[in-house]
């Protein structure tokens, strides 16, 4: 009889990281934002919250960078998870283009983690 | 702006307010009621561009009589922001140039025109493909967005240059 035990440790980091433009997100911050997007995802990053809770405006250019951080994410296997505006205007806009469809909405940070740790455990 | 292309921008002007002077700083509606203009010119670089927006929606920021306001006055800013980023990035993309904004406000119907001028490369709207909804698709949403938040949307090529004629029928509070 042995009195061996061996021991199998297992961790699994996830690394979900949130970025929250606060402020205009237009054709002058668009290039700012995608930087920050592509400097996250050359670090191993790929699952994002968007968060646009604090973001009163939004042009078709801060549109087009929010896609693009959600292709990023998809080629490397991540996705992303997008928190809805405060701002009613931008809300509707969202709606319109049909965004809203595109991106997995959630009313807060929190609930976008915990969607995106759901869907990583199943 | 050249002296053509200013003759083409007064009889722009002078459409929007038929009987209204030649100065559009201040021109009379047909009933006689106050109708107020202003103008502005800028770079046209990106960086500058929110300042036409800004512009025309504090113009009307103390229209008390203004129903939703934060959402009509966000929808212009929007779609002034649209094309002007526009002008800025496509008819200025080989040269440097400025764009000039005219906005008048007019009563009965209460209504706003925004005029934005450029000296750049002219531009064919009939061109731009509608985007294609629920796809992964970052572009081709600035012009569907002008043409949705605007209740009349014109382009025209003028000598030397080209206008965008916006207007938005201002809703009017029934409390007012």
């Amino acid at each position: 009889m042995t009195n061996q035990m061996n021991i199998a440790i297992h961790e699994n980091i996830v690394r979900i990281v949130t970025i929250a433009p606060e402020g205009r997100l237009d054709a002058f911050s668009a290039p700012k934002f995608r930087e920050k997007v592509l400097g996250l995802i050359e670090s191993g990053v790929k699952y994002l919250v968007l968060d646009l809770s604090q973001t009163p405006f939004m042009d078709s250019a801060g549109m087009a960078a929010l896609v693009s951080a959600l292709k990023q994410c998809r080629q490397h296997g991540g996705d992303v998870r997008m928190v809805w505006p405060q701002a009613e205007p931008v809300k509707r806009i969202l709606s319109l283009t049909k965004f809203d469809r595109v991106f997995a909405m959630k009313n807060s940070v929190e609930e976008a983690v915990g969607s995106f740790l759901g869907a990583i455990k199943a | 702006m050249n002296h053509q292309a200013s003759r083409e921008l007064s009889h722009l002007l002078d459409e929007v307010n038929t009987n209204s002077p030649s100065d559009p700083t201040l021109a009379l509606t047909p009933d006689g009621s106050a109708a107020a203009a202003i103008t502005l010119d800028i770079p046209a670089e990106v960086q500058y561009v929110n300042i036409l927006g800004a512009c025309a929606c504090a113009f009307l920021a103390n229209l008390k009589q203004l129903a939703e306001p934060e959402i009509t006055l966000y929808n212009l800013e929007l779609a002034i922001q649209e094309v002007s980023v526009n002008i800025a990035t496509h008819a200025y993309a080989n040269s440097r140039g400025r764009i000039h904004m005219s906005a008048i406000l007019s009563h009965q119907p209460l209504k706003i025109t925004i005029l934005l001028q450029d000296t750049g490369a002219s531009f064919n709207p009939a061109v731009v493909p509608q985007p294609h909804f629920g796809e992964l698709q970052e572009h081709g949403y600035g012009l569907f967005l002008v043409t949705q938040l605007m209740d009349e949307v014109e382009y025209k090529q003028i000598d030397g240059g080209s206008v965008w004629k916006l207007i938005k029928n201002l809703p009017v509070s029934v409390n007012s």
